[in-house]
């Protein structure tokens, strides 16, 4: 057996079953039957007009013959309501059965449900139509007017006012709901009393409206009680007794009938699948049709927040709701739109079915499906049911779907519904109800021959579901409602792809070949080459090499040699030494001259290569010597390269012969050296000699860290090893003056340090040392001895460039020239 | 090894530059203690560069390699400077004042002096290998530098040394200095923080 996948819960159920097993839901779309009559719907379609009128012939002619009289007897009857008393219901009763016993006597095809009918008693069936009647005239009563008209006995429906059905219903298995049970037990208390019809149709008035204020318009019980003034004085009379009797007082109002609807609908469904193999096809085609119309209904009332659920509830309370939900709007017949109309004639059909195939005791109690098991009979009438609901059907799209949208001519209790429910409406609905709204089917007429039981509104077949039209399958075909594939796969109830949303084909498929013409290829070739190109570095050209001049080398030499040599040997004083100095020079002869106290610890830090030794030594000794002059300070020395402390000691002793000082010696390390000295200068450079450590002596006595120095004298070659000591003593030295004696070569990178602040004074070559000598009266005479050296020297070497270079380009000129005439 | 030498120098890295920033006794002693570790193996490191030197030498003179006999007189020169020292250890002494008076002073001189001949004879032969505007400018620019320093019997040059030369010592040659300055900081810490996170080792592992 093929299984069916539910939608909802995804257990696989029976093919044959409607609802899922497990948790209900419906397996098979309402739309299945009309999907394969009909073309498929797609998205934007609008719903045409279907005329069912066709099946008409279908029907037996009994039945056709029970919808014309019952149409006729209502439409006398609403004549006789508006102009005379209201006639009773026993003439109308025996027109509906005679003619349901004529059909059944001339209908040749008879179904076995149909011919249980027969066997029932005459009395009995006349009950059953005189309660169908009833509760017609009930309904449309209550759809005349919502507030008048309740005490017309002719409205009481028979089902709610037989005291004997409502007993039997409570002895034959207790479907009904309690609030039934005590309504009926009030009722024989009434028929005693004499005020059983009027009691009777007050108790279904207020039940009516309570069903109408719960249902549709969500106010309380409470608020319903507030209107008690409004009620009758024979209703207030029936509340009483119901609160001493327990009866139909105020429980109705707590537990309307439509709450008790789910307890039927399972007894209804497990009775109604066995008989549909023995209805007809046109009568099974036809119930099928009509629940689908019916769930469609229900699930629509459910929608709009009602508990309602019933698909095979009691046809009573259905149509209650249905009335309960026009009838606070409808105040006149003639408002009543022709379905509803239609619907009144077909309610009449409807008792009289129940009515004719009820032949037990059991026949008065509208709700035939209730009772599951009872006998054959009841399982025969659950079996029309399906026909009957068709026609409650109606009154449920209409309470669901027309009183939201409005039936066309726009004079029926749907427009005011509508006036109601617009303000909620979503968009969606709106959109519709414009749709739907001009092209609405029209309305049956009344006294047409032709039915139409099968014809959906064009607002109900516009708000079909279209994935069961697409398809073309219904629930329980092998369409699976689950996602095999793509990003929602492993969901269900997913809307299928609709034709004309999505690509229709498959895509087009184009080449991936380059289609380019020859010369945008060789314009992308070229691109391409270029940007090779620039990967590769520039191959250098090679020049000429020129051969070496070796004798303009030793010319060179030999000039500078005796230029420098003869002035430097000869001890002239012909060049002038200007007195202009430089601002680090003047800074540093000032922290000499001023700042420096008598006595002073100074270090001398020796940083420079035996290179350079002539030059510093004769830039520095002038200041050195200037500085022992003023302030006979406390010399310490140490030496930051390797030969550099031969150096210190060759300084001392070239330019300070027989001052004290202090060697510290090597200071190996480099920065870290320089680090650890400024930190902790007896720790970095202990400095024992002979077994005593020289700190100790007179020279650096209080001297524990690098500020307690009054200034340092940083002799260097290279602005590399300046920088180190320059960072280094940036945060440690404190107010101990920080004074470079350097090169010519390092100068330049020095000053960027002296007019930063980082350093305190700079002098720099022999231009630095020249005017501190002559200021410190030509002592030691260091900077005189090599100035006229030094002066002559860069003569003969700017004349040497100049003529050299002139004469290279002279001689290039026509070495070109040359090989220009050549060519 | 190789992960143990990245991560002492890291490590000892770390330390030393914590210390520079927080004043931590404990941290400050551990740094000064690697201070002056690093103290001492700059000094061991010279002597073993000394020892290594030699050794090279020797090689080439028991190898009898070409000029083997300079490195003959570096062996020489290097045995006779260390016993010198060893034999009279005092700096300021006869001994190791005449070595550096008589020797090493007047031999680095002498080959710093040839580089003053090596620039004359390039800038004399620069406008014979190239002729363009960069060549015009650099020696110009030697030219007005030199002549803006040089003294005379008269004093300095006027013009020359009173504007010519502050301004070229000024904005250019400061300037440019300056950037140098800036570009050597810049590069000092990048190499630092490269070492301390391992990607330069100087230490000899790639």
């Amino acid at each position: 057996m093929a299984e069916i996948k539910c939608p909802m819960c995804g257990k696989p159920n029976p093919d044959d079953l409607d609802a899922c097993q497990f948790c209900e839901a419906r397996l098979k779309p309402v739309t299945d039957e009309l999907s394969r009559s009909q073309p498929p719907i797609h998205v934007g379609d609008e719903p045409t007009k279907k005329d069912t009128a066709e099946l008409e012939p279908v029907l037996p002619k009994w039945l056709r013959e029970v919808r014309q009289q019952a149409r006729e007897s209502v439409e006398e009857q609403d004549e006789e309501q508006e102009q005379q008393e209201p006639v009773g219901a026993g003439d109308q009763h025996e027109d509906l059965l005679a003619g349901l016993q004529s059909d059944i006597e001339e209908d040749e095809i008879v179904p076995d449900w149909l011919s249980n009918l027969h066997g029932g008693e005459p009395s009995e069936i006349q009950d059953a139509i005189e309660i169908s009647e009833d509760r017609l005239r009930a309904i449309s009563g209550d759809a005349e007017s919502s507030n008048s008209d309740m005490g017309t006995g002719d409205r009481l429906p028979g089902w709610a006012s037989h005291p004997d059905a409502a007993q039997e219903t409570r002895e034959g298995g207790e479907t009904l709901g309690d609030w039934l049970a005590r309504e009926v037990g009030k009722e024989k208390a009434q028929e005693a009393g004499e005020k059983a019809p009027e009691e009777s149709r007050a108790g279904f008035g207020l039940r009516g409206d309570a069903e109408t204020d719960l249902s549709f318009q969500g106010e309380s019980v409470d608020e319903s009680a507030q209107f008690e003034g409004e009620i009758p004085s024979w209703l207030r009379v029936d509340e009483n007794d119901a609160t001493s009797e327990g009866g139909i007082g105020t429980k109705p109002l707590e537990e309307p009938a439509y709450r008790e609807a789910p307890e039927d609908v399972q007894v209804g469904e497990s009775a109604q699948d066995e008989p549909v193999d023995a209805m007809p096809d046109w009568l099974s085609s036809l119930g099928e049709e009509t629940d689908g119309h019916q769930a469609g209904g229900d699930e629509t009332v459910a929608g709009n927040g009602q508990a309602v659920k019933d698909d095979q509830g009691p046809p009573g309370a259905e149509s209650e709701l249905s009335f309960g939900a026009s009838r606070p709007e409808s105040s006149d017949e003639d408002e009543i739109p022709a379905w509803l109309a239609q619907m009144g004639e077909e309610e009449h059909q409807d008792e009289a079915v129940h009515s004719a195939s009820e032949a037990g005791p059991e026949e008065r109690i509208p709700r035939p499906a209730v009772q599951p098991e009872a006998d054959e009979g009841w399982q025969d009438l659950s079996e029309v049911k399906p026909f009957a609901l068709e026609q409650d059907v109606v009154p449920n799209e209409a309470a669901d779907g027309s009183a939201l949208l409005g039936e066309e001519d726009g004079a029926g209790p749907g427009e005011d519904v509508d006036a109601l429910f617009s303000i909620e409406m979503p968009d969606w609905l709106s959109a519709v109800e414009q749709s739907a709204g001009p092209q609405a089917s029209p309305e049956p007429e009344a006294d047409s021959e032709v039915i139409r039981p099968a014809e959906l509104p064009s607002w109900v077949q516009a708000m079909r579901p279209v994935e069961a039209f697409v398809s073309g399958e219904g629930a329980g075909g092998e369409r699976s409602d689950t996602e095999q594939k793509g990003p929602l796969a492993g969901l269900s109830g997913v809307l299928p792809l609709v034709p004309g949303v999505g690509p229709s084909s498959k895509p087009k498929t184009y080449s991936i070949k380059l289609q380019a013409s020859e010369d945008q290829l060789a314009s992308a070739e070229q691109l391409e080459q270029l940007l090779e190109a620039e990967s590769y570095p520039r191959p250098a050209i090679p020049r000429p090499g020129l051969p070496a001049q070796r004798w303009l080398r030793m010319t060179i030499f030999a000039l500078l040699l005796i230029v420098v040599g003869f002035f430097l040997f000869a001890g002239t004083s012909v060049m002038y030494i200007p007195l202009s100095v430089t601002a680090g020079t003047a800074q540093a002869l000032n922290i000499v001259r001023e700042e420096l106290l008598p006595d002073a610890a100074v270090l001398m830090v020796f940083d420079y290569q035996a290179a350079f030794a002539p030059e510093l030594e004769a830039s520095a000794a002038p200041l050195v010597d200037h500085m022992m002059l003023l302030k006979h300070p406390r010399l310490t020395l140490l030496a930051s390269k390797p030969s550099a402390t031969g150096l210190s000691e060759r300084f001392m002793h070239n330019t300070q012969p027989g001052q004290s000082y202090v060697n510290l010696g090597y200071l190996p390390g480099d920065a870290a050296g320089a680090l650890a000295f400024v930190e902790n200068p007896r720790s970095a450079k202990p400095a024992i000699v002979d077994g005593q450590s020289q700190w100790e002596t007179p020279a650096l006595q209080g001297v524990t860290l690098v500020s307690d120095f009054a200034a340092i004298f940083l002799l260097t070659d290279e602005a590399d090893t300046a920088r180190i000591w320059i960072e280094q003593l940036h945060n440690r030295r404190g107010a101990t003056r920080l004074v470079l004696i350097s090169s010519s070569q390092a100068g330049p990178l020095l000053v960027p340090y002296m007019e930063s602040g980082q350093i305190d004074g700079l002098v720099v070559g022999l231009e630095g040392g020249a005017p501190i000598e002559k200021v410190n009266s030509n002592r030691p005479g260091t900077v005189r001895r090599y100035w006229d050296a030094y002066g002559f020297g860069l003569i003969i070497t700017i004349t040497m460039i100049v003529a050299g270079s002139f004469w290279n380009l002279f001689s290039g000129w026509q070495a070109n020239r040359k090989k220009t005439g050549e060519k | 090894m190789r992960v143990l030498s990245i991560v002492t120098a890291m490590v000892f890295g770390l330390f030393v530059l914590f210390g520079y920033f927080f004043p931590i006794e404990n941290l400050q002693a551990l740094r000064a203690l690697l201070l002056h570790w690093a103290i001492i193996l700059a000094a061991v490191a010279m002597f073993v560069g000394g020892i290594n030197l030699l050794s090279v030498h020797l090689v080439k003179i028991r190898a009898q390699q070409k000029n083997s006999v300079y490195s003959g007189l570096l062996v020489f020169s290097l045995v006779t400077a260390l016993l010198v020292g060893f034999i009279w250890p005092d700096p300021s002494g006869q001994a190791l004042r005449f070595l550096m008076d008589a020797v090493i002073v007047p031999a680095e001189s002498s080959l710093l002096a040839l580089l003053a001949v090596t620039l004359i004879y390039a800038s004399v032969r620069m406008l014979r290998r190239r002729v363009d505007l960069m060549t015009f400018v650099f020696l110009g620019t030697v030219l007005f530098t030199l002549l803006a320093a040089m003294p005379t019997p008269f004093g300095k040059l006027p013009f020359l040394s009173d504007l010519l030369g502050p301004f070229l010592m000024g904005p250019f040659a400061s300037g440019g200095m300056r950037g140098i300055l800036l570009g050597v900081a810049l590069g000092a810490l990048t190499t630092g923080v490269r070492v301390l996170l391992g990607v330069d080792r100087p230490y000899g592992e790639k």
